[in-house]
């Protein structure tokens, strides 16, 4: 087990802050908004540099890098929160299929063509896997029913990320041995996509399924009694990675904040020199420091099978993410007085990636819980 | 303020008579596009805000706590606080603070009468919508330390500065604001109270939106705008005194307790909707704590400004008290925020503009609209007026003698 980065991963690391600041520098422009560059050429950069689809297997396109890699690009991407959509676009569609491209079944062909591209920067595919008045419960009630050879899907998501632009989506459905996993091709016939707009400015969409026929040999990605496990496994992936996402942005608001107190001055002296706000940048500090630990920790275990240990690690650090985020990014607005409510200074951009992240794939009283049953399975057993 | 007279029978009957009568004025005037936008803590227009005055002014109920000579109601204040409590519950907007609850106080307490006569009656109305000029780039926590000045020009001043996080500023026509005009002095002696015709030459302002997106602030800026002198309140060099008891009034009403009501509501309403393993939240036993917690805060909330008003009558101060209001107050209001959009979960996710789309065709809860925008929103509040560690600063030193 090692916590401390490699000499190769410090560089990864700076590649992608000098990548982003010169893209961030190079962004037009407007006024009263922190500047950001356009989505898909930021993705097409990381991508022509192996960065984007770092972390996915080789035989999914992907540069083998696995957790570490992820943790990477998530976090420092969390430390400028240009609305990538990295976690949307890459990593839960990315975990999806790269599992297919792993396994045996029809749809491995068509998974690894789709996850190498996505790797590469030049696809995107959406998950599909939330509905409505479930929360975040895995299991679909969106059904598919067998016709001939193929299937027909009937049935509703919620909160589908990245969908503009999305080839493909990736959906969920119930079939009589179980959930499986299809691959629906965006312009469907049948399939209605209405987008939205969250909170933090993310597009996210509702998709409509209307009776939509699929020739299931290429459209199963994951058969009925494989389907809840790779659903499973993308949702710890892309929970890890919105872990790594959180933190990210902890160490950007903190030492944004700081960095702030040390120039403004009231009541005749650096807001820096005041003890009481000392004592709340040092508590978070060091409730940081423990997210730092469980993320790098959980990173490790990733890597490894998905015991139950390693998969209750996973829930740990998404869950202590969710409440340690929301309360770093409040502080680091309220620490910087007024100015810290603005859209320009930027720093609230990180309580609503935050907030949004955990609204989308699961708050911290969904994590704990489900860390808890993973203590007690791995108890039982 | 001047003390409202008290009305010493007002009884259980006549309460609930009293309650009965503002029931039906609202149901009869309060538009339920407004109401409803009140309800999920959407702002309102300014000319939602302007109707809605004018139609309480036409009832006598503009500004109940004012004196009757200027348009008061000449109620107690168990019938002012019933007054507000009940008209929040039902879903009515209270009128902008800006008129009725600073610079109208302002002006009884400290005006001359040619300023009462000009101005009074169009701040009830709403004929004049106004704003404050308090803190400066450079002066936030630190008010005193504020830096636009006003130099004596014959019978005018000319000021130049800049003042920011003026709330509302893009919609108001007139600025009460706090300038230096003896530079010599010690920083809270040298500063006047001044009100500034914002249709001046010499006055610009810019928008600041908040980081949710929303214009809610601005700057103004003063190039060489003249003022005359007779805008000023109070003496020359006077104005820290006047502003401290403003502010202390503003804390009063950051008890917020009317908007702690309403969130409650919806709390509520949502406990009964949304579903938790299966049972409406209402049934979940871990949330049956949160929202007994949040009804208790609110109960305390209530009573705690109760308290503050009846000290207000007794001895015409509120005092450092209204620091523990606001302290308090903001903190139960960010809790029911929060304890909101955690029971929404992924409900909670569109953005209030999502809510026009034709994705909101079936949105689960209605009352989710805006539930993220108005957790955002309330940020504010606690840097506002005096931050929470200003107000923490203030109990440990006035209340406590540390």
């Amino acid at each position: 087990m090692r916590f401390a980065p490699t000499e190769d991963e410090v560089m990864v690391e700076d590649t992608l802050d000098r990548l982003l600041t010169e893209m961030i520098d190079a962004a037009p422009r407007r006024d009263g908004e922190p500047p950001a560059p356009e989505p898909g050429a930021l993705r097409a950069r990381l991508g022509q540099l192996g960065l984007w689809g770092g972390w996915l297997p080789e035989c999914a396109g992907g540069g083998g890098g696995g957790a570490r890699m992820l943790l990477i690009l998530a976090r420092g991407l969390g430390r400028r929160p240009v609305g990538s959509g990295y976690l949307g676009a890459c990593v839960l569609p990315g975990a999806l299929l790269a599992r297919a491209a792993a396994g045996q079944g029809a749809g491995r062909a068509p998974a690894a063509d789709l996850c190498a591209r996505i790797a590469a920067g030049e696809a995107t595919a959406a998950a599909a896997i939330f509905e409505p008045r479930r929360r975040w419960a895995p299991d679909p009630i969106l059904v598919a029913r067998p016709d001939g050879d193929g299937v027909i899907l009937t049935g509703e998501k919620v909160h589908v990320a990245e969908p503009s632009g999305a080839e493909a989506f990736l959906v969920s459905a119930a079939e009589a041995g179980g959930a499986s996993v299809f691959l629906v091709p965006a312009d469907a016939p049948g399939l209605t996509v209405r987008t939205y707009p969250a909170f933090d400015g993310a597009e996210m969409a509702r998709l409509s399924f209307d009776a939509v026929r699929l020739p299931a040999a290429a459209a199963r990605l994951h058969g009925p009694g494989e389907g809840a496990g790779a659903i499973e496994e993308a949702l710890r992936i892309a929970r890890f990675a919105m872990a790594a996402e959180t933190l990210g942005a902890c160490e950007a608001a903190l030492a944004q904040t700081i960095d702030y107190q040390r120039e403004r001055k009231q009541f005749g002296r650096p807001l820096a020199s005041f003890q009481a706000l000392q004592f709340r940048a040092a508590d978070l500090h060091s409730e940081i420091e423990l997210l730092r630990s469980v993320v790098l920790g959980a990173a490790e275990t990733l890597a490894g099978p998905p015991t139950a240990h390693a998969r209750a690690d996973i829930a740990a650090a998404a869950a202590m993410a969710a409440e340690t985020g929301d309360l770093v990014a409040r502080e680091a607005i309220h620490l910087h007085g007024a100015i810290g409510m603005t859209r320009e200074l930027g720093v609230g951009r990180h309580l609503m990636r935050i907030n949004a992240l955990t609204r989308w794939l699961g708050d911290a009283d969904h994590l704990r819980e489900t860390f808890l049953r993973i203590e007690e399975e791995e108890a039982a057993a | 303020m001047n003390a409202p007279m008290k009305t010493p029978d007002f009884t259980a009957a006549r309460e609930a008579a009293f309650r009965a009568e503002i029931a039906e004025f609202v149901a009869d005037s309060l538009p339920d596009r407004m109401r409803r936008d009140h309800e999920l803590g959407r702002s309102l227009s300014r000319a939602d805000h302007v109707c809605w005055q004018r139609k309480l002014v036409a009832r006598g109920w503009g500004a109940p706590h004012w004196p009757e000579e200027w348009g008061g109601a000449g109620w107690s204040m168990r019938q002012l606080f019933v007054f507000e409590e009940a008209m929040s519950a039902l879903g009515a907007p209270a009128s902008p603070a800006f008129n009725t609850r600073m610079i109208g106080p302002i002006l009884l307490a400290h005006g001359d009468e040619a300023q009462k006569r000009r101005f009074l009656p169009r701040a009830l109305n709403f004929d004049d919508w106004w704003c404050q000029g308090y803190s400066e780039p450079g002066a936030g926590s630190d008010l005193a330390s504020l830096q636009t000045r006003a130099v004596r020009d014959g019978d005018h001043y000319v000021v130049n500065g800049s003042k920011i996080w003026t709330s509302a500023g893009q919609h108001a026509n007139w600025m009460f604001c706090l300038v230096r005009t003896d530079r010599e002095a010690r920083a809270q002696n040298g500063i006047s109270f001044l009100l500034i015709d914002l249709t001046s030459p010499g006055v610009s302002f810019r928008p600041i939106r908040h980081f949710f997106g929303a214009h809610v602030f601005n700057q103004f800026f003063f190039d060489d705008v003249r003022v005359p002198v007779e805008n000023r309140v109070g003496d020359e060099n006077a104005g820290w005194s006047i502003a401290k008891a403003l502010l202390e009034h503003e804390r009063l009403y950051s008890s917020r307790h009317t908007e702690a009501r309403r969130k409650l509501g919806r709390l509520r309403r949502l406990a009964g909707e949304v579903e938790l393993d299966g049972a409406p939240a209402a049934r979940d036993p871990r949330f049956r704590q949160v929202l007994a917690r949040r009804a208790m805060e609110v109960r305390s909330l209530e009573y705690a400004t109760m308290r503050a008003l009846e000290r207000l009558v007794e001895t015409g101060e509120i005092g450092a008290y209204a620091s523990v209001l606001k302290l308090k107050g903001i903190e139960i209001n960010q809790r029911l925020d929060e304890a909101v959009f955690d029971l929404l979960g992924p409900d909670a996710l569109p953005a209030d503009a999502a809510w026009e789309t034709p994705a909101a065709a079936d949105f689960p809860h209605p009352d989710a609209r805006n539930a993220a925008e108005a957790r955002y929103w309330f940020r504010g509040p606690a840097i506002a007026g005096g931050s929470q560690e200003v107000q923490r600063g203030i109990i440990a030193k006035r209340i406590l003698n540390m």
